[in-house]
């Protein structure tokens, strides 16, 4: 199937939802390392992100005969992918509650670097945020996504997610003070 | 940062509403304050810049190995559909092909043309023994002529169908609806 690989992404994901598994190897492969990406920034760490991205997509091959608008595939699979990773971050909370001796993200190594560049503090600031901050910064700025759909998201009022959105922001803009 | 940004009377967090409502309606004292610009490109330029982080990780490709597991899934998970009787002997045996085969078929007869993709495909039979309709919408390689192909696919479509056994076939609607450019590869 060489030229599968030129069509759209409306095309692919409206062939993939009639049942072709080509279809939808072409789509998943087009967009799985901005889904993992996304879902590293989001849950923070690779583990995390690959599981979700994989349970993610496993979850879209089923739903997609549902998709109404197939040129919009790749916002799908992100919002597929953000509720996995909320849901997988809420499990973590209630596990660590539980069992305390859990260090959730502390291992990474993103915290214990010494900032090079901009890119690399602002990466480190952001793995250093806590985690209801972190969610609604990434799923706002990586995501693109509403105040009114983190709020569905992450199970919050829209004027909570406006809340630590502000407070996200104050403290990254604090903290990359040296470099702005 | 004091929660009054350059004596504007907005704090950090109405700035921050602000700019993501597009700055509109737009708020003059805020565009007019030196200080509130500054927090605001900031907070833009951290925006770009988170979303730079994952950009730059997602041009690192995933290995093979990463996709094994979704595809094993997937190719687990076919999709039948109802069942089209394709021969019906006299003895009453009665043999049949699910909708989801007849989509595999179709969509590989149309692909097998030059320049073209099956998209979406739907089949409509009013009532069992009735000739079978097939509605195509296909994909159609950019500068490819349309009316050849199309017409070598309608056949292609019927013959392959009927081939099988006494299904027939009604009409087979073919819609353009997209086009692709050759050799144009991903990323």
């Amino acid at each position: 199937m060489p030229s599968l690989s030129t069509a759209t992404d409306a095309f692919l994901a409206s062939r993939a939802a009639d049942g072709d598994q080509l279809a939808f190897g072409v789509l998943v492969r087009r967009h799985a390392p901005f889904l993992v990406a996304f879902a590293t920034r989001l849950t923070g760490t690779r583990a995390d992100a690959d599981d979700c991205v994989q349970e993610a997509l496993i979850t879209a091959w089923r739903r997609l005969p549902d998709l109404t608008d197939p040129e919009k595939v790749r916002s799908w699979l992100t919002t597929i992918v953000s509720r996995k990773a909320t849901d997988r971050l809420r499990a973590r909370k209630l596990s660590d509650q539980i069992d305390e001796q859990m260090v959730s993200a502390k291992d990474d190594p993103e915290r214990s670097v010494v900032a090079s560049s901009q890119m690399d503090a602002l990466k480190k600031v952001l793995s250093e945020l806590s985690e209801e901050l972190r969610v609604v910064w990434v799923l706002r700025e990586v995501g693109g996504h509403s105040y009114d759909e983190i709020a569905v998201e992450v199970g919050e009022t829209a004027a909570t997610v406006r809340g630590r959105l502000a407070r996200a922001r104050k403290i990254v803009l604090e903290r990359m003070q040296d470099w702005r | 940062m004091s929660d009054d940004i350059g004596g504007s009377g907005y704090s950090l967090e109405d700035l921050s509403a602000y700019l993501d409502r597009g700055r509109v309606p737009r708020i003059a004292v805020i565009e007019r304050n030196a200080q509130c610009q500054a927090v605001l490109a900031s907070m833009e330029r951290m925006g770009r810049l988170s979303r730079e982080i994952v950009e730059e990780q997602a041009a690192e490709p995933l290995a093979d190995s990463w996709y094994d597991s979704i595809m094993r899934e997937v190719m687990r998970e076919f999709r039948a559909g109802r069942d089209i009787p394709l021969v019906r002997a006299a003895d009453g045996v009665e043999i049949v092909v699910t909708e989801g085969a007849l989509y595999e078929l179709i969509r590989a007869v149309g692909d097998d043309v030059d320049g073209v993709l099956v998209g979406r495909v739907r089949l409509h039979q009013p009532e069992d023994d009735a000739p079978l309709d097939v509605r195509v919408s296909v994909s159609v390689r950019f500068g490819r002529a349309m009316t050849p192909a199309v017409e070598e696919m309608r056949a292609g479509i019927r013959d392959a169908i009927e081939r099988h056994g006494d299904l027939r076939v009604g009409r087979v609607d073919v819609t353009v609806g997209d086009v692709h450019f050759d050799g144009e590869e991903d990323e």
